[in-house]
């Protein structure tokens, strides 16, 4: 008896199998298909419109210093930092998130002194305080104490 | 006094044979029951790995539809009890949405033995045999079990292993659709698919290494024969 005739009654089970198979990928492909952007987000392009680079280059491993870049509304803020503070501090794009500690966080906050607008603040903190400052509005660099020295810059991208 | 009439009409309502039949299918699906939630049991604390599939299958390959109804129904019905305990209960809709699929790897066990045209549920059981059947001994285990080589080919044991694999997939499926009663969106279902991936496929490898193991499960039983 040949291979084909020895096995052929199992020919409609195996096609049962086969076909829940074909289901079963299907499905789980359509529901990966259907959560894709839960997995890889798109990027946003309005936000990309609106995308501002700011460099800061900080030459002080202790930061206590606070950087305010007032007239930014509405935008990622893109922080390349240029040297590592005790290696707590990562390189990220992100909003309202922030290391502890020795590390820095940006908030939005709404600056009614100034041009009644929300504005994008980053803050600084020194290691093992539970000080948080942040810098005066405009400043391109900061020296506190005569010992700690942040500069700073900002451009569009 | 009961009309003789009647006496005999209930005399010769369930014959000896149908009796022992009864008394077998009994038996079987308490004993099966008991070995299927058992070693369930015992196997709780990894998740979806689970014996229920493949005694559901063996019962109702070697013991027919009858015995595989009552094994199902016992088994789902106890073992329930004791995952409650364990994991917590999910309700009364996912419980019940466990036989469907539990009673079609039991009928698929018992297409399986169609298509291999073998003898039929139980071996057949002689009338001296019912004699001894006063002796409270049905079943006679030979002294030596050995496991001999099976007659299922490699093909046959990889296609048992598919159907593991498969039926568990509708187990799956079936049990996850519980949600839209409590959820009623198709995205929960999804996302339930989806973060109940890695479990599933536990289950599906788990089993199908276990239906790989059904020609040899077969053989032993198949030396345990009727006295």
């Amino acid at each position: 008896m040949g291979y084909f005739q020895k096995y052929s009654k199992y020919i409609p089970l195996q096609a049962i199998i086969i076909a829940i198979f074909l289901i079963y990928i299907a499905g789980l492909s359509f529901s990966f298909i259907f959560f894709a952007e839960t997995f890889f987000p798109p990027p946003d392009e309005n936000h990309e419109k609106t995308y501002v680079t700011i460099n800061l280059i900080i030459e002080s491993t202790h930061p206590d210093y606070l950087f305010n870049h007032s007239y930014l509304t509405n935008v990622t803020i893109n922080i390349t930092l240029i040297e590592h503070l005790n290696n707590t501090i990562g390189i990220d794009n992100w909003e309202g998130r922030y290391y502890t500690p020795g590390g820095w966080f940006v908030t939005r906050i709404f600056n009614a002194s100034e041009n009644s607008n929300w504005s994008w603040r980053i803050y600084f903190h020194l290691p093992g305080t539970q000080t948080w400052t942040y810098a005066p509005v405009g400043a391109s660099s900061i020296r506190l104490d005569n010992e700690y020295f942040i500069k700073f810059s900002f451009e569009e991208g | 006094m009961e009309p003789e009439e009647h006496q005999n009409l209930r005399k010769n309502k369930i014959s000896p044979q149908e009796r022992s039949r009864a008394i077998q299918i009994f038996s079987t699906s308490v004993i099966f029951s008991a070995i299927a939630v058992a070693s369930s049991t015992a196997l709780l604390a990894i998740p979806n790995l689970e014996t229920l599939t493949i005694f559901f299958f063996i019962v109702g390959y070697q013991y027919g539809k009858s015995a595989g109804l009552m094994t199902v129904i016992t088994s789902v019905t106890v073992f329930e009890f004791f995952a409650s305990q364990f994991y917590g209960s999910g309700g009364l809709i996912p419980f019940l949405l466990k036989f469907p699929p539990f009673l079609l790897v039991m009928f698929m066990g018992v297409y399986f033995r169609s298509i291999n045209e073998t003898e039929s549920e139980f071996p057949s059981v002689s009338q001296s045999s019912l004699n001894q059947t006063h002796s409270k001994i049905l079943y006679q285990i030979p002294d030596q079990l050995h496991i001999s080589q099976s007659e299922f080919s490699f093909y046959e044991r990889f296609l048992l292993a598919q159907l593991g694999f498969a039926l568990t997939i509708v187990f799956d499926i079936f049990t996850s659709l519980s949600l839209i009663v409590f959820v009623p969106t198709w995205e929960a279902v999804l996302a339930s698919f989806i973060t109940g991936l890695p479990f599933f496929i536990l289950h599906q490898i788990t089993n199908a290494v276990l239906f790989s193991t059904f020609p040899s499960i077969i053989d032993a039983l198949n030396k345990v024969r009727p006295v």
